[in-house]
C-alpha cells in the first residue's frame, strides 16, 4: 500500500471540508486502508478499451418535452418557504459569516 | 380490531363499513407508539388523522372507485426518513439534518397520497443510507422485529422492521446497493428495487444519483405490486425517470411455466453462503422445477469485482452529493460557529455532525475523485461496472428469463457485530451491488427461516423494466412455494 495514498487523508479532510481528531485519523486510516487494499482487485479485471459506465441508461435520449421548472420555483411566494429552513437569514437573504 | 395482512383485505372492510379510516389510522398509530424496532424517527400522527378525516369524507360520498382513483385508501405507511415531506422533519438519521423541516414533497409522497395513503411517519435508516444493517443512524440503531438482539439490515432497516412488526401495512425505502432487499431478507417481507430510472428521485436525499432508486416493502407482493404501480413512471422532476408506460400487473394470468428458463449464477453460491440460505435456494429451486420451469447454470464472471467496483462509485457520487451540506441553507448551524473567522473553520464544524460511516465515505469518495487517483480508482470503477452490466446482458441474451440467487450470505446477524469492521458490513452487499450497477429490477421474497427462526430472503432479477414479471412469479412462489 502506497504509504503517500494513507499520508494524504489529511489532505482530503481539508478538500472535503471535514475536521477529524486524531482519534477519528487513526481510525479512518486503518478502515481506508483496508479498503483501499481490498478494492486493488479491480487490478485483476481487463479493462483495456471498455468504455467507462457512468449511468446504467446511457443509450436512452434525453426527453424532448420540456421539464416544468421545479415545484418550488414556480411560485415566488415561496422564497419565504425556503428561506423559513435556513438556520440564520438577513431580510430576504441567508446570513453568512465573514468569508474576507 | 386485529391487524390486516393485505390492502386489499383493509379496503374489503372500508368497503363493508366494518371499520372507519380513522379507527384505522388510530389503531395503527397506537402500534407505531408502542413500536419495539426503534423503527420510527418522527411520527405524524395529527397530518394522518387530518388526512383520514378529508379521505373518509370522500369515501362517504360514495361512488368512488377505489381501485382506479385511489389505490391506496386508507392504507396505513411509513416512508423512509430520506423522502421530503412538507413541513414534516426529515433527518436522513443525521444530526446534520436534525432540524431540517423540507419546504417540498418527494413526488412518490405525492403519489401515494394522492392515491389515499396515510403516512404515518418518517422510518429510521443509516445515516444518509449509508450502511447495511441499520446501526449507522445517528439517533438509535433499528431492532429486529423478531429478534430484538439483531439487526434489522440496511440502510431501510426501519422500512422493513416496522412492516414486520405491524406498525403500517406497507412502507417507502431506497435502494443504492441493496438497501431494500436486505433488510427485506433479514425482516422477513417483500422488497422491490425497482429498475433505475423507474421511480422518481425527485425528493430522496441524494446518496449516489447513478444507483439511488426508491421502492416498496410490504408483507406480500400483491401489495407491493400495489404501491410500485403508484409511484412507477416519468417524473418532469427528475430528467433520469424513464417515460416508458408501466404495465398492468396481472396476477390471474398465468405464468406459462414450461416456456421459463431461470439461470442460477454460480458465483451466488460461494463459501461465504450459510448452510441455511443453501436449503432455502434448494427448496426454492425445487419448487420452480415442479412447476416445470427449466434450470440453468450461468456464469456471471466480473460478480467478484462488484462490491470494490459499487463502493468505489457509490463512495465517489456521494463525496459530491454531500458537498451541499454547509450549514448555510438548511441543516444545522452550531452555536460554535458564530466567532469563527472563517468559512472553511465554518464548513468544518457544521461538517462535524455527519457520524463516521458518513465521513470515512466522503474521505474515500474524496480521495477516489482526487487528481491523479481518479484514473485508478474511479474510472476503473466505471468500467469494470460496464463489464458487470454486460455479464446481465449476455445472460438475458441467452433466453433466461430471470436470475434466483440468494438476496444476502446470511440471516441477520448481531448488534455490533460488524460495525468494528466496515469492510466485513460492506461484504454483506455482495449479492445485491451487481443488479444495481446494471440498473436492473431486483426483488427480495421470504422463502423460509434458519434453526433460530430468523427469515432466509431469496432474490430474483430481471430485464430492465419488466417489474412486472418478476412480481407475478414472485406472487405464485409466495402462494405455493416454501413455507405454503
Amino acid at each position: 500500500m502506497d504509504q503517500n495514498v494513507i499520508q494524504s487523508m489529511q489532505s482530503m479532510a481539508e478538500l472535503a471540508r471535514l475536521e477529524l481528531t486524531s482519534a477519528e485519523i487513526k481510525q479512518l486510516q486503518a478502515d481506508i486502508k483496508n479498503i483501499l487494499e481490498y478494492v486493488e482487485l479491480l487490478n485483476e479485471a481487463s479493462v483495456s478499451n471498455v468504455e467507462p459506465l457512468m449511468h446504467p441508461f446511457e443509450g436512452l435520449q434525453n426527453s424532448k418535452t420540456p421539464d416544468r421548472p421545479d415545484s418550488l420555483a414556480q411560485d415566488s411566494n415561496n422564497a419565504q418557504k425556503v428561506l423559513a429552513c435556513a438556520p440564520d437569514v438577513l431580510q430576504d437573504g441567508y446570513k453568512v459569516p465573514p468569508i474576507l | 380490531m386485529s391487524a390486516y395482512s393485505s390492502i386489499s383485505q383493509l379496503q374489503q372492510a372500508y368497503r363493508q363499513k366494518k371499520v372507519t379510516l380513522l379507527e384505522v389510522v388510530d389503531t395503527y398509530l397506537q402500534k407505531v407508539q408502542a413500536d419495539k424496532t426503534q423503527s420510527y424517527l418522527t411520527i405524524c400522527d395529527e397530518r394522518a388523522r387530518a388526512k383520514a378525516k378529508k379521505l373518509a369524507q370522500v369515501l362517504d360520498q360514495g361512488a368512488i372507485d377505489i381501485d382506479e382513483r385511489y389505490p391506496l385508501l386508507g392504507v396505513p405507511m411509513g416512508v423512509k426518513d430520506n423522502l421530503v415531506l412538507e413541513g414534516v422533519r426529515t433527518t436522513c438519521a443525521s444530526r446534520i439534518l436534525e432540524n431540517y423541516v423540507p419546504p417540498y414533497t418527494a413526488t412518490v409522497l405525492d403519489r401515494i397520497e394522492k392515491a389515499g395513503a396515510l403516512i404515518l411517519g418518517k422510518l429510521n435508516m443509516d445515516e444518509f443510507a449509508m450502511g447495511s444493517s441499520s446501526e449507522n443512524s445517528a439517533f438509535r440503531p433499528v431492532l429486529h422485529p423478531t429478534h430484538p438482539d439483531r439487526v434489522a439490515g440496511g440502510s431501510s432497516g426501519g422500512s422493513a422492521a416496522a412492516v414486520r412488526a405491524g406498525s403500517c401495512l406497507v412502507s417507502l425505502g431506497s435502494d443504492t446497493g441493496g438497501s431494500i432487499r436486505l433488510p427485506a431478507s433479514f425482516c422477513g417481507v417483500v422488497g422491490l428495487k425497482p429498475t433505475y430510472g423507474r421511480v422518481s428521485r425527485y425528493g430522496l436525499v441524494a446518496f449516489a444519483s447513478s444507483l439511488d432508486q426508491v421502492g416498496p416493502l410490504g408483507q406480500n407482493v400483491e401489495d407491493v405490486a400495489r404501491v410500485f404501480k403508484v409511484i412507477a413512471g416519468k417524473d418532469p422532476l427528475d430528467s433520469t425517470s424513464v417515460s416508458l408506460p408501466v404495465p398492468e400487473i396481472n396476477f390471474q394470468e398465468k405464468i406459462q411455466w414450461k416456456k421459463i428458463r431461470i439461470g442460477l449464477p454460480k458465483e451466488y453460491l460461494s463459501d461465504a453462503v450459510s448452510p441455511a440460505v443453501r436449503q432455502a435456494m434448494e427448496a426454492a429451486k425445487k419448487f420452480f422445477e415442479k412447476q416445470g420451469a427449466q434450470f440453468q447454470e450461468v456464469s456471471l464472471p466480473h460478480t467478484r469485482f462488484a462490491v470494490a467496483t459499487y463502493y468505489l462509485i457509490a463512495v465517489s457520487e456521494a463525496s459530491s452529493n454531500l458537498a451541499r451540506f454547509d450549514g448555510i441553507r438548511y441543516g444545522v448551524r452550531p452555536k460554535e460557529t458564530e466567532r469563527l473567522a472563517s468559512l472553511e473553520e465554518f464548513y468544518k464544524k457544521v461538517r462535524s455532525y455527519f457520524g463516521t460511516e458518513v465521513k470515512r465515505r466522503i474521505l474515500l469518495g474524496t480521495f477516489a475523485l482526487s487528481s491523479g487517483y481518479a484514473d485508478a480508482y474511479y474510472l476503473k470503477a466505471c468500467q469494470v461496472r460496464r463489464l458487470i452490466q454486460q455479464d446481465f446482458l449476455k445472460v438475458f441474451d441467452q433466453k433466461i428469463d430471470f436470475l434466483l440467487t440468494p438476496t444476502a450470505p446470511q440471516t441477520a446477524f448481531k448488534l455490533g457485530e460488524k460495525t468494528r469492521d466496515p469492510l466485513q458490513m460492506y461484504l454483506m452487499d455482495e449479492f445485491t451491488v451487481p443488479a444495481s450497477l446494471a440498473g436492473i429490477p431486483a426483488l427480495s421474497l421470504p422463502a423460509g427461516e434458519d434453526k433460530e427462526g430468523l427469515p432466509v430472503g431469496i432474490q430474483l432479477l430481471g430485464r430492465s423494466f419488466e417489474e412486472d414479471f418478476l412480481l407475478r412469479v414472485a406472487q405464485a412462489f409466495e402462494k405455493e412455494g416454501v413455507g405454503n
